[in-house]
Order: C-alpha cells, then sequence, then structure tokens
C-alpha cells in the first residue's frame, strides 16, 4: 500500500526524512521503503503553447508555436485538447522517450516539426493517452520535466503490509503505530455534520437477514447533491498515492478509505427500489452484474446487498452497474458496514475477485471505527458536494461486539522475551497502543483490547506489540546457550554427503531438476502410479516425478544443445508414488541418479588414453560407490529392464537397488538425445540401511606375501565371465584373496567363436607364506574346474 | 630358500611364451599385442618379476644381496628379449610429443561438483551442527493438516495467500514451506527439541528469473522450558556471523507468520556500495535472510504439548535466495536447468 508522507501527518507530528521515517516503520513491523521515481526518458521540458493553428491539409493536425523560455518552435501535434496559452511536456529534437524513441526534425505535410508534444502515456506516466499532458499553471517554461515532476510529487512509502495488519489499510492506522511508538498524541480526524429536517427513518430502511455475514450496517442519505469534480486538494491527495480521481463523491469515499482503512459504499438512492436494504446470502447459481461490467454466478456463499428488486452489491467486494453513482445522481445513500471476513474471503477468491474493499474487510475491520467513516465521508460529501443531510443514521448492529479482555502475565511475557520488564512499563506500553491495562491480581494483567485490533486474541500477541513497541532490537540476545545431549537425533541422510563425496572426484555434477514433470516421462523408468496436480502450472509440470533418470536425461539434452562435452550428472532425490495405506497416500523415495554421456572422453588430451565411458565404467563406477558406503556382497547380475539395454540388476545381500544400463532408441527420441547414454538408478533409503548394517571391520595387514598366478583361458564366446570368475572362488580354496580379469580377447589366433579371456589369480595365508607348490595344486584344481563346467581351455602359451 | 627355483620357474615361463610370440613372428602374424602382453606379465608393475623383487623382503638381511643380484640379472634378460620382439613402444603408447616437454599441461583430472545449493545447506548444516543441533526430515507431499491447519494457518485468512499451493487432492498438497516438518518433529519425539529440517518446498508460482515453482528451505525448532526470543536472537546472530563473517551486523524486525508469535525477520548490513546492492536491498543497505519467532501456543496446543509448560522458537530460510546473494546469481532458473556451464563453477 502506499502511504504519503504529507498525509501522514495529517494525524501525527514528526519531522524526519522519508528514509528515516520507513526505517521507524519497518521496525514496528510495517515493512516500508521510499517510493524513488523513475523516469525513462530525457531531453523533455517545459513549454507554452502561445499559438495553434490548423494544420493545411489535414482534418486532425494542429501546429503549435512552442515557447520553451529561450526559444519559439513549431511543433505539429494531433491531440483533440491542444489549445492555446496552456503549459505541455515537449520533447525537444534529441529527446530519448521510453522505448528508445529518438526525437528528430520532421516535415509533415510540408510543415516543419521541432519536437514532440506528449501524453502521460508517451512518457510512461501513465496510461492516459485520450490528450496531451497539461502541465500547472505556474510551471517555468524550459523547466527540465523530471525535475518539474520531481518537485510537484508528494513523497511515498510503499507499505508492504503483513496479513495481521489490517488496521495499517489506512493513513490514521499508520499514524496510531508512530504516535504509540514515539509516545506522542494522535489526531484523529473530526467530522461537523449539519444534518437536514428529514429523518432519515422516513427515507430508508436496513434489514439484515445474514447476521453472520453481516454484523453491523450503518447508513446516511443525503439528498440534492451535485455530482462534479473534485478540487484540487482532494485530486493532488489521491494522485499522490496513485489513485486517479473520478468525480466528488467518488472521491470522498475513496479518501476516506485510504485515510481511515475502512471501505464504504455509496449508491444512486433513487435507484434503490423500495428505498429498502437487505443484507443476505445469494442463492446458488444467482448471477449479478458486477461495476465492471462482468455478470457473476455467485453461490450460496455469496452475501448480497439487496433492494426490493435484488441485489444492489455484492457485499464488501464490488458494486453493481445499475446503482451506482452517475454525473446524473442527486440523492445518496451511504453505507458503511462490518462483514465478517471469512465470508468476504470466501466470495472474493471464489470469484477471483479481489479488490480494495476486499482486501481490507477480509483482514478485519473496525465494526467501531466504521461509523466514523460514515461521518467522515458525509460531511466531505456534504462539504464537497452540497445537499442535505438527512436527520440521524441507520444503525443495524444484532449482536454488539465488546472489546476482547486478555489475562496477561507479567512472569510469562518475560520468561518470553528473555527480559526483565516490570508491570509498570508494560501498562505504560500497552496504553500507548489503545490498550487498557489494569493490575488485577500480583503479576497478572488484565488488558482491553479496543474494537480496532480485532486480531490480538491471545496473550502472545499482546507480548508481541510490547515487542514492537519496545524495539525488537532492544531486547536481550543470549550470548551462550545450553545444549541438551540427550536431544540429539542420528541423521537418515547421513550417507548423502558420502555419496557426493565420492561422485565429484570422478567427475561427477551434482544436479537438481524439477520433482514436477510432463506425464509422458512418468512411465518410463518404473511402472508404479504416479501422482498428479490438481493445480499445474502447465501440462509439462503437472505430475510429481516418479524417477530421476527423465529429469537427469533432459539435463543431458540441454547440455549436449549448447556443445557440452563429457556430461557426466548426479541427482540426489525424491520420488513420488501413490501408496493408499500412507496418511498422505504417498511413498516418498530418495534415489541417486547417474547418467553420463557414452564414448570416449572427448576433448582430452589425444596423446594419452582417454577412458572409454560405456556401462562397464558405469558399473565400475556403481562398484566402487557402494565399496566405499561399506555395503555387504554387491552383486551386478545381467537383467532386462524397460528402455533399458545392456542391463545389470545392482544388488546387495539379496536387496535390489536398481537397473543400470543404456538407454534405448525410444527413449532417445523421447528426449531427443544424441549421444549414447548409460544411466542408473539407486535406491538411496535402502543403500543407507545396508550401509548402516555394512562390513566396515579393519583386517590386519597380513606380513606374509601375496602369490600371484595368472592363467588365460579359451572359452566360447558365449561364457560369461561372471561365471568363469564364481567358480574360480568356489574351487579357489581359502588362501584365494583376489581374482582379476586382466585381459579379454578374441581375433587373430583364437577360434572364431571362442575369445580368450587372462585371469590373475593372488594367493595369501595369514599365517605363513604359501609354498609353489600348494598355490599351483590349487591353480591347478580351478582350471580343471573351469574346464569341465565352462569348457574351458587353458592357453599354456 | 626357493628364490632360486623361482627365479628358474619364471625364466622356463618366460621362454614358454617368449617362443610363442616369435612363432607368432616368424608365421608373419602381428604379434605385438602378445609381446605388450608379454612384456607386462613379467615387468609390469605387478609382473612376475616384481613379484619376485617383493619376495626379497622375506629374506635375511645376509640372504637379500646375492638374490638381488640374481634378479635383476633375470630382468636384464627379459627386458633384453622383449626388447628384442618390439622395436619401440607400442603405437598406443607413445607420446605424440617428440620429445619431453614440461611446458603441455598437465592430466586433465576429472572434478565434479556438487550443487550450489547442496554447498550452501551444508554448510548451514555444519554451523547448527557446532551448536548442538540435529538433523530431521519430513516429506513432500503433505496434508493440510501438517502445512496450514496444525501451524495455525486458518482457513479463509489472508495469511494462506502467503503461500500459493499445489493440491493433489482436496486434502493432499505439495508443501509449501519446510515447517510442516516442526509438526512431525513434535509428534515423533518429546522435547527438549534441538533440530534443524532441510527440504524441498513448492509454490505455484510461475517460473521466472525471480520464482520458480521449487525451492530448498531449512527450517529450525527449539523446543525446552526456558527458551526465550533472547536466545532466539543470540542464536540466530551467531548463526550470521558465522555465515558471513564475524563483523555482521543483524537487525531483528516485527513480521509476521501464523505459527510464531511474537514473529520476526533477521536483516543483515549488506552495504549500499554498489548499484546491486542498492537494488537488492532497495536502497536500506539491509537485506532479509531468515524469517523466526516464538512458537505459537496454537501450533503446542495441535501436537498437544502444553504451551504454559513448553516455550520454543522456530526459524527459517531459503537456500536459493541465500546461494543467489553469495555467489551473485541473478536468475533462480539456473539452479534446476542442469547447465554444465553453470555447474562447473561451483
Amino acid at each position: 500500500m502506499k502511504i504519503s508522507i504529507d498525509w501522514l501527518k495529517d494525524f501525527v507530528d514528526f519531522d524526519l526524512p522519508a528514509d528515516q521515517l520507513a526505517a521507524v516503520l519497518t521496525n514496528l513491523g510495517l515493512e516500508s521503503t521510499v517510493e524513488t521515481a523513475t523516469y525513462d526518458f530525457t531531453g523533455v521540458v517545459v513549454g507554452r503553447i502561445d499559438a495553434v493553428e490548423p494544420l493545411a491539409g489535414s482534418d486532425h493536425l494542429s501546429i503549435c508555436q512552442v515557447n520553451l523560455g529561450d526559444t519559439v518552435v513549431p511543433v505539429v501535434c494531433g491531440a483533440p485538447n491542444v489549445t492555446q496559452g496552456i503549459k505541455v511536456p515537449v520533447a525537444k529534437v534529441g529527446a530519448i522517450l521510453p522505448y528508445g524513441v529518438k526525437i528528430k526534425k520532421t516535415k509533415i505535410r510540408g510543415q516543419t516539426s521541432q519536437g514532440m508534444i506528449c501524453a502521460e502515456n508517451e512518457l510512461q506516466l501513465s496510461d492516459e493517452q485520450s490528450g496531451i499532458m497539461i502541465l500547472d499553471e505556474q510551471a517555468t517554461m524550459g523547466q527540465d520535466l523530471q525535475e518539474y515532476l520531481k518537485s510537484r510529487r508528494a513523497t511515498t512509502l510503499d507499505l508492504d503490509l503483513t496479513p495481521n495488519r489490517g488496521d495499517c489499510f489506512g493513513h490514521l492506522g499508520v499514524a496510531r503505530d508512530l504516535a504509540a511508538k514515539w509516545n506522542t498524541s494522535l489526531r484523529v480526524p473530526a467530522s461537523a455534520i449539519t444534518e437536514g429536517p428529514i429523518p432519515i427513518d422516513d427515507l430508508a430502511t436496513v434489514t439484515i437477514t445474514a447476521p453472520e455475514g453481516c454484523h453491523r450496517y450503518v447508513a446516511r442519505v443525503i439528498t440534492g447533491v451535485t455530482v462534479g469534480p473534485s478540487p484540487e486538494w482532494l485530486v493532488k491527495r489521491l494522485e499522490s498515492v496513485g489513485l486517479r480521481a473520478i468525480n466528488n463523491v467518488v472521491d470522498a469515499s475513496n479518501y476516506v478509505l485510504l485515510e481511515l482503512g475502512h471501505p464504504l459504499h455509496i449508491f444512486d438512492y433513487d435507484r434503490l427500489a423500495g428505498h429498502h436494504i437487505d443484507v443476505h446470502f445469494a442463492r446458488e447459481g444467482q448471477s449479478f452484474t458486477t461495476l465492471d461490467g462482468v455478470e457473476r454466478e455467485l453461490g450460496g456463499h455469496h452475501l448480497l446487498i439487496a433492494d426490493d428488486h435484488g441485489p444492489v452489491a455484492l457485499a464488501g467486494i464490488m458494486g453493481g452497474v445499475q446503482s451506482e453513482v452517475t454525473d446524473q445522481t442527486v440523492n445518496l445513500f451511504i453505507e458503511s458496514a462490518y462483514f465478517a471476513p471469512s465470508v468476504i474471503r470466501r466470495g472474493a477468491k471464489s470469484l477471483d475477485l479481489s479488490t480494495d474493499a476486499s482486501k481490507r474487510f477480509e483482514r478485519d475491520t473496525d465494526i467501531e471505527g466504521l461509523v466514523l467513516a460514515l461521518e467522515r465521508v458525509t460531511s466531505l460529501v456534504a462539504e464537497l458536494a452540497g445537499g442535505s443531510v438527512a436527520q440521524g443514521m441507520i444503525d443495524v448492529y444484532p449482536q454488539v461486539h465488546e472489546p476482547k479482555e486478555i489475562d496477561l502475565s507479567v512472569p510469562f511475557t518475560n520468561r518470553l522475551l528473555g527480559t526483565d520488564l516490570s508491570a509498570g512499563q508494560l501498562v505504560g506500553d500497552l496504553g500507548r497502543l489503545g490498550i487498557a491495562a489494569t493490575l488485577i491480581v500480583e503479576e497478572t494483567l488484565r488488558c482491553v483490547v479496543p474494537l480496532s485490533r480485532p486480531e490480538l486474541t491471545q496473550p502472545v500477541d499482546l507480548i508481541e506489540e510490547i515487542a514492537r513497541l519496545e524495539g525488537y532490537d532492544s531486547l536481550p540476545a543470549v550470548e551462550g546457550v545450553e545444549v541438551r545431549l540427550g536431544a540429539f537425533i542420528p541423521d537418515t541422510q547421513a550417507h548423502f554427503s558420502q555419496v557426493r563425496d565420492t561422485l565429484v572426484p570422478w567427475g561427477f555434477h551434482e544436479h537438481l531438476a524439477n520433482t514436477l514433470t510432463h506425464r509422458k516421462y512418468t512411465g518410463l523408468f518404473t511402472d508404479v502410479p504416479a501422482i498428479e496436480l490438481q493445480n499445474p502450472l502447465s501440462q509439462e509440470l503437472a505430475y510429481l516425478r516418479t524417477a530421476l533418470l527423465p529429469g537427469l536425461l533432459q539435463a543431458v539434452v540441454f547440455n549436449e544443445r549448447r556443445r557440452q562435452k563429457n556430461i557426466q550428472l548426479f541427482e540426489i532425490g525424491a520420488v513420488h508414488h501413490r501408496n493408499d495405506r500412507a496418511y498422505n497416500q504417498t511413498r516418498e523415495t530418495f534415489k541417486l541418479g547417474l547418467v553420463v554421456s557414452a564414448g570416449k572422453g572427448t576433448g582430452d588430451v589425444h596423446w594419452k588414453r582417454p577412458v572409454e565411458k560405456d556401462v562397464y565404467y558405469l558399473k565400475g563406477v556403481v562398484a566402487r560407490l557402494l565399496q566405499s558406503l561399506a555395503l555387504p556382497a554387491s552383486t551386478f547380475v545381467p537383467a532386462e529392464a524397460e528402455h533399458l539395454t545392456s542391463v545389470l540388476r545392482v544388488s546387495s545381500n539379496g536387496v535390489m537397488l536398481g537397473f543400470l544400463g543404456e538407454v534405448d532408441e525410444t527413449v532417445r527420441q523421447i528426449f531427443g538425445l544424441g549421444n549414447r547414454v548409460v544411466v542408473v538408478e539407486l535406491d538411496l533409503d535402502q543403500l543407507g540401511q545396508l550401509s548402516r548394517k555394512g562390513d566396515d571391520h579393519y583386517r590386519d595387514v597380513i606380513p606374509y606375501p601375496v602369490v600371484e598366478r595368472d592363467i588365460a583361458l579359451e572359452v566360447p564366446l558365449t561364457t560369461s565371465a561372471g561365471d568363469l570368475l564364481d567358480t574360480c572362488w568356489q574351487k579357489g580354496g581359502k588362501y584365494l584373496r583376489d581374482v582379476r580379469i586382466f585381459d579379454l580377447y578374441s581375433g587373430k589366433g583364437i577360434d572364431q567363436d571362442k575369445k580368450s579371456l587372462a585371469f590373475r589369480l593372488y594367493f595369501q595365508s595369514a599365517d605363513r607364506t604359501l609354498k609353489d607348490g600348494e598355490v599351483d595344486q590349487q591353480v591347478q584344481r580351478i582350471i580343471d574346474a573351469l574346464h569341465l563346467k565352462h569348457q574351458a581351455h587353458w592357453r599354456r602359451s | 630358500m626357493s628364490l632360486h627355483t623361482d627365479i628358474r620357474r619364471v625364466r622356463a615361463e618366460f621362454d614358454d611364451r617368449l617362443k610363442a610370440v616369435q612363432a607368432r613372428l616368424a608365421a608373419g602374424l602381428d604379434g605385438s599385442e602378445h609381446a605388450e602382453q608379454l612384456r607386462i606379465d613379467f615387468l609390469g608393475r605387478k609382473g612376475a618379476v616384481a613379484g619376485l623383487f617383493a619376495g626379497l623382503g622375506a629374506l635375511s638381511p645376509k640372504e637379500r644381496p646375492a638374490a638381488g643380484q640374481q634378479l635383476n640379472a633375470l630382468k636384464e634378460a627379459i627386458a633384453g628379449a622383449v626388447s628384442d620382439l618390439q622395436p619401440g613402444p607400442s603405437q598406443e603408447d607413445r607420446p605424440s610429443a617428440p620429445q619431453l616437454d614440461l611446458t603441455l599441461p598437465g592430466d586433465p583430472i576429472p572434478l565434479g561438483s556438487t550443487h550450489p545449493v547442496t554447498q550452501i545447506e551444508s554448510k548451514i548444516k555444519n554451523i547448527f551442527a557446532r551448536i548442538g543441533f540435529s538433523i530431521y526430515y519430513g516429506p513432500e507431499v503433505e496434508t493440510e493438516f501438517y502445512n496450514f491447519e496444525a501451524l495455525n494457518f486458518q482457513a479463509d485468512h489472508p495469511a494462506r495467500d502467503m503461500q500459493d499451493t499445489f493440491y493433489l487432492s482436496k486434502d493432499l498438497l505439495l508443501r509449501t514451506h519446510t515447517s510442516n516438518n516442526q509438526i512431525h518433529a513434535m509428534e515423533a519425539m518429546k522435547p527438549p527439541l534441538r533440530i534443524i529440517m532441510p527440504g524441498r518446498v513448492f509454490r505455484n508460482e510461475a517460473i521466472n528469473a525471480r520464482s520458480h515453482c521449487q525451492f530448498h528451505q531449512i527450517e529450525g525448532l527449539v523446543v525446552d522450558r526456558q527458551v526465550s526470543m533472547a536466545e532466539l536472537k543470540g542464536t540466530m546472530t551467531h548463526f550470521a556471523r558465522e555465515l558471513y563473517g564475524p563483523d555482521t551486523r543483524t537487525r531483528f524486525r516485527p513480521s509476521y507468520f501464523p505459527f510464531t508469535e511474537p514473529s520476526a525477520e533477521m536483516d543483515i548490513y549488506w552495504g549500499l556500495e554498489t548499484d546491486r546492492d542498492h537494488r537488492i536491498t532497495k536502497g536500506t543497505g539491509w537485506l532479509e535472510i531468515l524469517g523466526c519467532g516464538m512458537v505459537h501456543p496454537n501450533v503446542f496446543k495441535a501436537v498437544d504439548l502444553d504451551p504454559l509448560k513448553w516455550t520454543g522458537y522456530a526459524f527459517g530460510m531459503g537456500l536459493e535466495r541465500m546461494a543467489m546473494l553469495k555467489w551473485g546469481i541473478g536468475d533462480i532458473r539456473l539452479f534446476f536447468e542442469g547447465d554444465l556451464r553453470f555447474l562447473r563453477q561451483f
């Protein structure tokens, strides 16, 4: 909300620069910034139109002689309101207007034009484009327009109000907080009404059929007004906070809204059928055309102001077309009411219609202050538009609101704030805020909260008020805190950072993809039931992701298109699917996804042998990763999985962790991948559990030598290395420490349907040096078993 | 003992394999791979000869010199035979640079990165871990109760407008803040509590440079018998100094969150030196860092804790915002695109 500093001074005295005032308000909880005007033009000055003549050959253009103080230049202008003697903004030759428009000397129908007379929209000062902007008569010719505008502009603050401060939705409320802070007096605006002879009851009646929606309705009638333009002081005030003047009646109502924060509604009295107002809820499906000309379908929760023929306003939100005040209006019916905040909010929300009025009503309003608002607007209208105020006021107030009483404990206040304030200090602070506090028993204050602060309902609300007034910055801050050892709990995601620390040195970059995704991605790598959003931003972001791989693959494509090489990404994040047994009907699992753009490490130096990035590379990465997490007995078993080729199922201790493989052609097409990509997605929750149970014991370093034996085997092409390794282990005896495959060869020298695999076997005993003979015997047993089981032929060379 | 035997065995093995390779070459076949394998098997770092050298350690100091000489002789003999097979290093191994040139760049050692949001998160976790906070996590898909009601967001209250929400059904939504974890934590554990709760949150906001439909927060909660606003202020000030440097100035000002009362916002003094400083601090020099406050009694009531017995404070901050400030990142979308040109900088 915009606040004018001049306007504030109507109610409270102060002498502070704008930025310091903004700081005071911010420290009171009314976050404020000084509005600084910025103009997007240069070279525009004040000029006076000394002469206007129609331009020959045109039906709407004129040629003006414009006095710029030191020179008079000819300017062609097409505006309807161009008149001799007025002062206007003139963009001189060389001026630059918004959007970079540069003003040049031109010829129009043979007439030289040296500049341009501007409308407000051409200078981006407003949307006004019906004619050129007319400046003040006192403006100095030749003065730079920016200087002129700045000198006329009242300094305003922009207030970012929190939802609990409905009381500061007008200048008076802000001034009330300032007066309390500074402990100075507040000038509440006065109203002087001279009533005419006709009693209001003879002119109008009000009934409330829905007292749960409308708690109070007060009204006055003014007859014989003259609707016309508002005086300049009023126009300027409204403009200073960004409102455009309309006519004296509407302007008065807006003025009081901005002054007191209470919304008012003024009806054309003669258009109220039966001169009777009733407040009731709409019928389901009833329609009503609001002031903005939109016909709206209502629900049973919409509160209506109706005359004897039907609705005339959507209560607390917007008026209707047919009872609107127009230039012809002579008699007025002025409404000031209290509507239940939740009713207005629900109504405005369901119509997606938020107005100045609804915003205030839904933050709760002052049920007593609404009388002052009515008196203020009545006296203002009478002053500006004349007429006779009917005698008396209608006041329908079925259930009178009583000010709330809250008992506040002094020790509790000090305990919560960490302060040592006395009861007297608290009474003083609260008193300045208009909250009457008295000591009822020792150390307990009974506090009477004025109806202007309806959001204060509990002791803690009052404690915040006290803290606010004392100043948060002046409250104490402790130097030390107590750590309770019993309150420690283990970090269930501690292994996440271990995973990151392992992957980063291998060149993987961490990505965070969007949890929200397109439906087409949710079924790619899993068939779990995906969860759909009811109100998505777009179809692209309408589902919760069921896997991390789609997001990672999107990132791969993103990078491929930007010619990035060596794409290796990982993500740690949650995926979701429906699970009706959970309280939130969701199963949320943390996963680890890895993607590697396959091929030789492009961009590497060529005289070094680059590592081929393929499924073996990723298998190596995952194997090492699982090892670093001390996972027991990890296995990689060839398997099948949707949309993957060269697939391995990764498990540990019999628990499935995920699939590893290369994405298939379908996926490559869906994502538009250029390169081949190898991927893996692992269940991090399972991984964490296994890791905690994992094998991380130290084994003594053995002082006896390791005996190595190499064997080369020729086996059928289809024999899997994994099976051969298994046999080695089965027949390796108790001294076999490790088996590694160090060569794989097929081609020249080997039968076409065969391949050669070379194994290195490592033997070691924990308590002695092994004899060659026993190792050789063991190797022979392994070779025999390999031959028997896998038709492996030992290549003695 | 039997080093001698070993040497003889290795020599015999080598001669066998050498003959095979020589036979291939004699037959006009390509023997380069075999020759290379021979070199690796016998002279490689883990080759047979190296294995024998490793066995030297097991010998007594007296025996060692003689054995060493024998091994050296074996090594030289094998090396000679192998190099006779191959005129030079294999094609693949030979550097294309003709001679030693130490001004050539070093090997391209791979190095990835953790995400900037992760980096900020772990930094903040560490600061709080040092002053006795544990870590606790909660779900991203949440019910109205945990995300709003229990946190004293009343239905039909404008406070709900503070957070545009993605709904999955009438009662289910994507959490709009990590504050839902406060409720889970207080349900799951008895006070005293001293925890931080990081996580991803969602808002139904258009994606542009300044806002995104997802971001990350860290929530904090302390519940005990004598927790005061003074402790909140002291702890948050300590945190700000740990994160932004020991001379950091902080400012607390009233704010509003339905689940805390009194509520506050903490600003740090950022300065007004550059145009960017002016822009991001709206000309005040102060920058909002986190929201905090004393746990609202209604929140305690929602989890069956007696608000007269327990007091507490809570705080929360946005990680992307902090990362953007720290590194001068101007566009929040960069965090979620996976652009390597961005990620490689962290």
